[in-house]
């Protein structure tokens, strides 16, 4: 390839006198800027540690502990579990009892009042009416 | 004395990366007057050649452990230097709106007067240089101006020696066209001038 020389009529110009004590300022002062910006990483870390683990919480309990379909107020877990039922949740039921098949000392009499009281100190838990 | 002085640098690198403040120094000192001219034939702007040039020695010493050398120290230098000149480049280009009270009083004074272009070979280099894609602009001058071969300069642009002779000999091209353009501009208003005179 050719020499192509008028490029080198162009002039040469040089650095100015004090451009190494500039240079040598500026990197002091660089230093200063990343010196204080490593002081405060410890300090963030510390303040957003805090903050991680309330938002690992929050979504443990949120996604992971309550499995979706479940109702309110239930944990999770294959069986059935015995939970806290809300009087709203309750719904009331007349249940007529034929007590000729349910008593077995009945009365052929008709006007026969029988009053039912509890036999059994173990409260049922299973169904409510 | 080439490997002496290369193995010199290779040491200055090794103790600027643990740090050593006076390796640094003599880095600077080597190098300041060639990165300067370097990044004033790119931009054309020596205040912000000087700038850019303080801020490649800033990368040079913060990133020393990134220097790995399959090349030069020159070239690594080169390279942070050429970088920095060409985002410079592209913020210019980017901001080419001149206000309007600029160009007024510009008009007022009669900066954009008429006159014959100026036959100086060196303003207009300078002005051809500066027109130049800074795709080529960048290998003419480390060819033309720093003297580098061109395997040094694909080593510094991380080009295939191949592009780099092509963009350097295009750059030539559009530079000489550029040249020859001022120039006969320059004759044809110089004999308008004198036709007006009556000495033609």
């Amino acid at each position: 390839m050719e020499e192509f020389d008028v490029l080198k009529k162009l002039p040469r110009v040089a650095a100015p006198p004090d451009f190494e004590e500039r240079v040598m300022a500026r990197l002091a002062e660089r230093k200063r800027g990343r010196t204080s910006v490593a002081h405060l990483r410890p300090r963030l870390w510390l303040a957003a540690a805090p903050a991680a683990l309330l938002a690992a919480f929050l979504l443990v309990n949120v996604f992971i502990l309550r499995r979706p379909g479940s109702p309110p107020g239930t944990e999770s877990g294959g069986a059935f579990s015995y939970a806290t039922v809300r009087s709203e949740d309750t719904i009331r039921l007349t249940e007529p009892l034929d007590y000729r098949q349910d008593i077995r000392s009945f009365s052929e009499e008709s006007g026969t009042l029988y009053i039912l009281e509890s036999v059994s100190d173990e409260a049922h838990h299973g169904i409510f009416y | 004395m080439l490997n002496t002085m290369k193995m010199d640098e290779q040491e200055l690198i090794s103790r600027v990366r643990g740090g050593d403040e006076a390796a640094f120094a003599r880095i600077v000192g080597l190098y300041k007057d060639r990165i300067v001219n370097y990044i004033y034939h790119l931009t054309g702007d020596y205040e912000k050649a000087v700038d850019l040039s303080q801020e490649t020695f800033m990368r040079v010493f913060f990133k020393a452990d990134k220097y790995r050398p399959v090349a030069a120290l020159s070239c690594w230098i080169y390279t942070i230097a050429g970088n920095l000149a060409k985002t410079e480049l592209k913020k210019r280009r980017r901001a080419l709106v001149v206000p309007l009270e600029e160009v007024q009083n510009d008009l007022q004074s009669g900066s954009y007067s008429e006159d014959a272009p100026d036959t100086g070979l060196t303003r207009n280099l300078r002005t051809a240089l500066d027109d130049l894609n800074p795709r080529y602009r960048i290998p003419v001058v480390l060819k033309d101006v720093e003297g580098y071969s061109q395997e040094e300069i694909a080593a510094i642009l991380k080009k295939p020696v191949g592009t780099i002779k092509a963009r350097i000999s295009r750059g030539r091209h559009m530079l000489r066209r550029a040249l020859e353009r001022s120039v006969s501009g320059a004759r044809e208003l110089a004999l308008a001038k004198e036709f007006e005179n009556g000495r033609v």
